[in-house]
């Protein structure tokens, strides 16, 4: 089983699929190369460990304390029980795997990342990732280019946002084959990405 | 420090970095195009050319006729052409939308008709209407000029009672203290002053859109050289942070309407 097709035992004992209790705002996504990775809410796990009959009262205890000898490194621990089980687990937090979204919470976004890991340590869920652990879910990827790049790709951008049908796209496509080389592998890519997604849009409007 | 890479400022621009760094940087440093409805836009062009010839034919008042033309030159703008297929709305939907906001502008209209005495007594009476200015403002005390050219278009000027004339169409009344330090009101003060040596007025007409009184609003604001002084100081300000390209990444723009949100969206790739 992957994904949503997985399941847990709710509080009633009974089986419950992840498909049949998150909404589409509980989960999205990461599409990296080939592979896709379903990402879920902190929500959506505060909603299953409630359906799992997870005691809502979490021990949390600070494990390291940020210093400016340490990388800024917060660790805490979540130690959650139902019934008879218990699981503890770690939420790390430090300057490099904290992007703008938390910055300013960091100790919050720590008991966060804990909590959601030991939730889906104790129910078995396998190969999904809580948004809590993604550092710059936030960033448009344009990010990743610099400055000088985003002005210099900004005119396509634009072209490819304003593109109302298949035949615009694909004569925007025809037109970068022939321009390819003029432009980095970063911002082809990043380009590509852009007019797949409009590309997605158009097919998925009616 | 890196170029200004701009060969130009209006005072939208300005407005636009005060309020959000991240919305400027997508509009007018990257120069992004997004699609838009203009059907605000046509009404706002619109009703503007409607009160100029009112106000430009103020000679020949109470004639009627100035009230029929300066609905003709609305309707000449604000057409149902301005009903497009963005896809923002449905088309049925912007239709609705269009002959609602038809018939509002036409009672705004009839509303500045009706109190166009009492406007003149408020000081609101422009002779020349929508003068383009482009040149660089310079300081008051040490004419140092700024780097690039202002560029701006006044809505109406009154050079003998020194008044400067904003139309505004609003859904909501104008904070009078907000507006006083407007980007747009002092470039506006900045640009007259170095053509004429005057300090001028100005005056905001904003015109209330669906509402069934108090459709006028009038604000009228006295400036002197040190309102100029610090303007030339807050723009300054402005196309330094440009310069050092700080566009607040860092700090991202809690207002959930503003449009970086908007950009973002667009240009995300991640989430599909």
């Amino acid at each position: 089983m992957k994904g949503l097709e997985q399941s847990f035992k709710s509080s009633t004992g009974k089986v419950v699929f992840l498909k049949e209790v998150l909404t589409k705002d509980d989960w999205w996504e990461l599409k990296k190369g080939r592979s896709k990775v379903e990402i879920l809410t902190h929500s959506a796990i505060q909603k299953i460990a409630d359906l799992a009959g997870i005691d809502r009262v979490v021990a949390y205890t600070i494990l390291i304390e940020p210093s400016y000898t340490n990388n800024y490194q917060l660790s805490i621990e979540a130690k959650i029980t139902r019934n008879n089980e218990c699981v503890n687990e770690i939420g790390e937090v430090n300057r490099s795997n904290l992007g703008k979204r938390g910055k300013n919470n960091p100790t919050n976004m720590a008991q966060k990342r804990a909590f959601d890991r030991a939730v889906l340590r104790l129910l078995g869920i396998e190969g999904m990732l809580s948004e809590e652990e993604l550092a710059d879910a936030d960033d448009t990827e344009m990010d990743h280019l610099t400055i000088d790049q985003q002005k210099k790709v900004a005119p396509l951008l634009s072209e490819i946002i304003l593109c109302k049908s298949k035949t615009e796209l694909n004569a925007f496509s025809k037109k970068m084959k022939t321009d390819k080389s003029n432009y980095t592998e970063d911002e082809i890519t990043y380009l590509r990405k852009l007019w797949k997604k409009q590309l997605s849009e158009l097919t998925s409007a009616f | 420090m890196y170029d200004l890479t701009l060969n130009r400022v209006t005072p939208s621009m300005l407005a636009t970095f005060e309020k959000c760094p991240m919305s400027f940087f997508y509009s007018y440093y990257l120069g992004i195009k997004m699609p838009q409805q203009t059907m605000h836009f046509h009404f706002g062009t619109g009703i503007h050319e409607a009160i100029d010839i009112m106000f430009g034919q103020h000679k020949n008042w109470p004639d009627e006729k100035i009230l029929e033309t300066a609905k003709l030159k609305f309707h000449e703008f604000f057409t149902d052409t301005s009903v497009n297929e963005v896809g923002i709305d449905s088309v049925q939907k912007q239709r609705e939308k269009y002959q609602d906001m038809r018939r509002d502008g036409l009672e705004l209209l009839d509303a500045v008709w009706l109190k166009k005495e009492w406007l003149v007594a408020e000081g609101v009476l422009p002779k020349i209407f929508e003068q383009p200015m482009k040149f660089k403002p310079w300081h008051p005390e040490t004419k140092e000029e700024l780097e690039v050219p202002l560029s701006l278009r006044i809505d109406g000027l009154n050079h003998e009672d020194r008044t400067i004339y904003e139309y505004k169409t609003s859904a909501s009344k104008y904070n009078p203290e907000e507006t006083r330090v407007l980007p747009q009101t002092l470039a506006y003060v900045w640009a007259i002053w170095c053509d004429t040596g005057i300090v001028y007025d100005v005056v905001y007409l904003i015109l209330l859109k669906n509402r069934k009184r108090e459709r006028l609003q009038v604000l009228r604001y006295q400036y002197d050289l040190a309102d100029i002084v610090e303007f030339d100081a807050r723009v300054r300000a402005i196309l330094e942070k440009i310069k050092l390209r700080d566009f607040n990444f860092t700090t991202p723009c809690k207002a959930y309407w503003c449009d970086c949100k908007k950009y973002k969206k667009a240009l995300d790739v991640n989430h599909i």
